[in-house]
């Protein structure tokens, strides 16, 4: 019935598409901008890819110069702290002889200027790591003075002295897991380095640890509770938060 | 992916992978390795076809700019794997055919549009002075009519109803065998005969006098 209007339906399609060739220059012209823009978005990428490499190299080359990242198996620089992981396994387990021997050692501690919990670990002995540190710093003098520091740096005698101490406290406390001594070495180094120290945070945590490990549990709590409060900043709050929840008599 | 990849080289089609002896020419490789002017070329040569295809399908003339400019802003890779399975025509068909689904909502839009102002201005585009107002209207009458169809209906009746091309052709093309296609012509015309005829009555029942 109505084939011829389809019909004419059709052929009217067929009549209205016909490409002009002024149509087919525009279409030309249209497809090498294009083209010619794609082009240098490679190069750009290329170079982008280059350049991020380069810069993550040059990155990587300083840190590890400085002693930030310690790459292939390098012993690690600086003072061991206490390992993020021991304080939840301590949480989980509410009897303070559950926690378990150090087995990790930060191979960084934060500043106190500038807390962060995200130090890193490396699984090197504290033992063999500490004189590998300390070597190195006496024998350049140049690269440690490069490291940033907020504050004015101590004469190098206490610096050495202060490192000295935290290097004891530490071996008593992860090595030889002699809570009593550690507990000692750690008010010894505080005393001496001052509440400004590099490690001064780090020293005040692992006391309360050690508090913790020698049943005192009100003096723990009390070391423990600015840091579970947020008194500094994020270094170490969910770690003293959880110790402390874990703590005998907490709720 | 790896369906359209295999289509490409036209896997499917066991008629069209005898057919090894049309090997792509000098030109045809040049244009894959990125030369630019053998890809002028061939855009010289195959725009034309393809352009207007594009635009019978898809019932837009900005879609069908758009799907042109794509299908040959891909040519370089389609071309790298182009086996002289088919004619490079029928090649370039059969791309714009697989990338016309992404454009046919945008040209059903952009027709809506051009339709309401071509309504307002009621006169003929300065392109095509020589269409009359009737013809004008009965291919966007087809077009949308032709919206109600899914693509393979359309394309195979584009192929052969509006391009007047043969079945094995159009078969080559949507790399289907040629009784699909006849059988994909003939639903798409009954369905588009009756959309017609709701589109147009007063020019069905002209249509049905003059029948009598």
């Amino acid at each position: 019935m109505s084939e011829p209007l389809l019909e004419r339906a059709t052929r009217a399609l067929r009549g209205a598409a016909d490409a002009s060739p002024a149509q087919l220059e525009r279409a030309l012209e249209r497809l090498e901008r294009a083209q010619r823009s794609r082009r240098p978005s490679r190069r750009w990428l290329r170079s982008a890819a280059w350049t991020l490499a380069a810069t993550l190299a040059g990155a990587g080359a300083w840190a590890n110069a400085t002693g930030r990242v310690h790459w292939f198996g390098s012993a690690p620089e600086s003072p061991p702290a206490p390992a993020e992981t021991l304080v939840p396994a301590a949480a989980r387990q509410h009897a303070p002889t559950a926690l378990p021997p150090p087995s990790a050692v930060p191979s960084d501690a934060p500043a106190v200027d500038a807390p962060s919990s995200d130090a890193p670990s490396s699984d090197a002995p504290a033992a063999r790591a500490l004189p590998a540190r300390v070597a190195p710093r006496r024998a350049t003098p140049a690269a440690h003075s490069a490291e940033p520091h907020a504050e004015p740096a101590p004469s190098p005698a206490a610096v050495d002295r202060a490192d000295e101490l935290y290097r004891e406290a530490h071996a008593a406390h992860f090595v030889r897991a002699d809570y009593r001594a550690a507990l000692v070495a750690w008010d010894r180094y505080l005393a001496a380095a001052g509440p400004g120290h590099r490690w001064a945070l780090e020293a005040r945590y692992n006391r309360g640890i050690a508090l913790y490990h020698l049943g005192q549990v009100a003096a723990a709590r009390r070391a423990l509770q600015p840091f579970a409060d947020g008194e500094y900043g994020g270094y170490r709050r969910e770690a003293a938060r959880r110790l402390l929840e874990a703590l005998p008599g907490a709720e | 992916m790896i369906c359209h990849i295999l289509f490409d080289v036209g896997f499917f089609d066991p008629r069209l992978r005898t057919q090894s002896d049309r090997a792509p020419d000098a030109r045809v490789q040049r244009a894959a390795e990125g030369d630019q002017a053998a890809l002028v070329s061939l855009y010289r040569e195959h725009f034309a076809s393809v352009r207007s295809f594009a635009e019978r399908l898809l019932g837009c003339s900005m879609a069908a700019d758009d799907l042109v400019h794509e299908v040959f802003l891909s040519l370089p890779a389609a071309l790298g794997r182009f086996r002289g399975q088919c004619a490079l025509s029928s090649y370039l068909l059969s791309i714009t055919v697989r990338r016309a689904r992404q454009h046919l909502r945008a040209a059903k839009r952009r027709r809506g549009l051009e339709s309401r102002a071509a309504a307002t201005a009621s006169v003929a585009p300065a392109n095509r002075p020589d269409l009359d107002s009737e013809r004008r209207e009965l291919a966007a009458r087809l077009s949308a009519a032709l919206d109600e169809l899914p693509l393979a209906q359309r394309a195979a009746f584009v192929l052969c109803e509006v391009e007047e091309r043969s079945s094995v052709e159009a078969a080559e093309i949507l790399g289907e065998k040629p009784g699909t296609v006849r059988a994909r012509v003939f639903h798409a015309k009954r369905r588009l005969r009756e959309r017609l005829a709701e589109l147009v009555p007063e020019a069905a029942q002209a249509a049905a006098g003059g029948a009598r």
